[in-house]
C-alpha cells in the first residue's frame, strides 16, 4: 500500500511554469535584499537615534562642567575642616569664646547695655545736678536780694526776671556738662574694664611678696611671737608684725630665705612664698 | 564545488522543487494554494540561504517551513471556513488536492486529517525517520508513532471501503 503511495506521489512534479515563476520571484527578492543592504551602507553612517536626541537635549539642559564636581568636593572638605577645627577650638575666634572674634561679639553685646546704664546714670545725675543748680540760683537770688535790699519793688521784679533767665541758662547748660562728665566716666569705665580684662591674665599675687636669700637668721627668728609652720614640706618661721608677714625658711639645698609680704591671710602668704621659692 | 552544487536559492529550487511541491500539495486544499505555498517557501529561503551550510540543512529547512506555512494557512479564519466554488468537486472539506487519474492510495491519504497527511507523507514518501518527523512537526516521537498508527488504520478502512 505504501509503495503504491510512493509510486503515485512520484508521478507528481512541480510545473515548469511554477518553477520559472518562483525563480523570478527569488531573483526579485535577492535584488530587493541587495538593494536594502546597499542602502544600509550609507545608512551605517552615524544616524541620530531617538536615544541620542534625548541624551543630547538632556545634557544640554542639565549641562554640568567637568570641573564642578572636584570643586564642590574641595569646597565641602574645606568647610568640614573649618567647622571641625572651630569645634575643637583650633581656630582663633571659634566657639570657645576666647578669641578676638568672640571678644568683639561680646563687646558688641555689652556695649548697648553699657550705654543703657550710662543713659540711666545721665538721667539720675541730671536730676541730681538740677537741684544744686537750683540751689545756686537760689543762692544767687539770695545774694542779689541781700545786696539790693534798698531797691524798689520794680527792681525786685526785674531781678526776678533776670533770675528766671539765669536759671533757664543754667538748666540749658547742665546737660552739656553732664554729657562731658559722662564721657569722662565712660572712659574711666572702659579703662577699668580693660584693667580687669588685663588682670585676668596677670598673676594677682605677683609683687606682693619679696624674697631674699640670707646667710644668717633674721632677728625675728628668736621672737617669742614667731611660730613654725610647715607648708609643702618646708618649715617656715613666721611672724606677723605691723600688718606684714615675715618668714624665714631653709630649703633642702640649705639656702636660707627671708620672705616678706603684705598679705592678709597666713595661708595665702605661705602659698605665695612657696611660689617664689619655687621660682628660685 | 561546481556551480550547481553551490548552495543558492535557485539551485535549491532546482533540487527540491518536486519535494516542496508534493509536500505543499499534500497539505493544501487546492493547486493554487499549493503554488502560493511553493513560492512563499522559496522566497523565504532567499533571506536564510546564507545560514544553511549544507544541502541536508536546506532540505530540512524547506520541509519545516513548508509545514509551518501550511499550518499558518489553515489557522487563518478565512481558510478554515471557506471553500472555493470551482474546487468543490475536487475537494471534500479539508481534504487535500487530489490529482486526477487513478491514484487510489493518494486519494485515500488526501481524505485524512492534515496532521495525519503530514506524517504519512514524510514517513512513507520522504522516508524520514520518526525522530526527524517529530522535530519538523514539533511533536513527541510517541505522538508521531501513534499518528502513523492511526493513519494506517484509517487508510485501511478507506481503502477497504472503496
Amino acid at each position: 500500500m505504501m509503495n503504491q503511495y510512493q509510486n503515485e506521489t512520484a508521478q507528481i512534479h512541480a510545473p515548469a511554469a511554477l518553477i520559472a515563476k518562483t525563480k523570478a520571484a527569488v531573483r526579485e527578492e535577492e535584488e530587493r535584499i541587495s538593494r536594502e543592504q546597499g542602502s544600509q551602507i550609507p545608512a551605517s553612517v552615524p544616524q541620530v537615534t531617538y536615544e541620542d536626541y534625548v541624551s543630547y537635549h538632556y545634557n544640554k539642559k542639565h549641562s554640568v562642567r567637568k570641573w564642578t564636581y572636584p570643586l564642590t568636593v574641595a569646597a565641602a572638605v574645606v568647610i568640614l575642616l573649618s567647622v571641625s577645627m572651630a569645634m575643637k577650638g583650633i581656630l582663633p575666634g571659634g566657639y570657645t569664646g576666647n578669641g578676638p572674634v568672640a571678644d568683639g561679639i561680646m563687646e558688641a553685646a555689652e556695649a548697648p547695655a553699657a550705654e543703657d546704664e550710662a543713659c540711666a546714670e545721665e538721667i539720675t545725675e541730671g536730676i541730681d545736678g538740677g537741684a544744686p543748680a537750683a540751689g545756686a540760683v537760689e543762692e544767687m537770688n539770695g545774694g542779689e536780694s541781700d545786696s539790693m535790699k534798698q531797691e524798689s519793688t520794680d527792681s525786685m521784679a526785674q531781678a526776678e526776671a533776670e533770675e528766671m533767665e539765669d536759671s533757664g541758662k543754667a538748666m540749658s547748660e547742665a546737660p552739656a556738662a553732664d554729657y562731658a562728665q559722662e564721657d569722662a566716666r565712660g572712659g574711666m569705665i572702659k579703662e577699668e574694664a580693660t584693667e580687669k580684662e588685663a588682670g585676668k591674665f596677670r598673676n594677682p599675687h605677683s609683687g606682693r611678696v619679696k624674697i631674699e636669700a640670707v646667710d644668717e637668721k633674721p632677728d625675728f627668728y628668736d621672737n617669742p611671737d614667731a611660730e613654725d609652720i610647715v607648708h609643702e614640706g618646708l618649715t617656715f618661721r613666721v611672724l606677723r608684725a605691723e600688718g606684714e608677714w615675715a618668714a624665714y625658711v631653709e630649703t633642702e639645698d640649705g639656702t636660707a630665705y627671708v620672705i616678706c609680704g603684705e598679705v592678709e591671710e597666713l595661708e595665702e602668704f605661705l602659698e605665695e612664698a612657696y611660689e617664689e621659692l619655687e621660682k628660685k | 564545488m561546481t556551480k550547481e552544487e553551490q548552495i543558492t536559492t535557485e539551485n535549491a529550487v532546482d533540487r527540491y522543487a518536486d519535494m516542496v511541491y508534493r509536500l505543499a500539495l499534500s497539505q493544501m486544499k487546492n493547486r493554487s494554494d499549493a503554488d502560493d505555498l511553493f513560492q512563499e517557501v522559496f522566497v523565504r529561503l532567499v533571506s536564510h540561504i546564507e545560514e544553511l551550510t549544507s544541502w541536508e540543512h536546506v532540505k530540512a529547512w524547506l520541509i519545516r517551513v513548508t509545514i509551518n506555512c501550511a499550518r499558518k494557512h489553515y489557522d487563518q479564519y478565512w481558510n478554515k471556513n471557506v471553500d472555493y466554488i470551482e474546487d468543490t468537486e475536487q475537494f471534500r472539506g479539508a481534504e487535500a488536492y487530489e490529482p486526477p487519474g487513478e491514484h487510489p492510495v493518494r486519494q485515500a491519504v488526501a481524505k485524512l486529517p492534515p496532521k495525519y497527511r503530514t506524517v504519512v507523507h514524510l514517513f512513507y514518501f520522504e522516508e524520514l525517520p520518526i525522530q526527524e518527523i517529530a522535530q519538523f512537526t514539533q511533536q513527541k516521537e510517541s505522538t508521531v508513532k501513534s499518528q502513523l498508527h492511526r493513519a494506517r488504520e484509517m487508510l485501511k478502512g478507506l481503502l477497504d471501503g472503496t
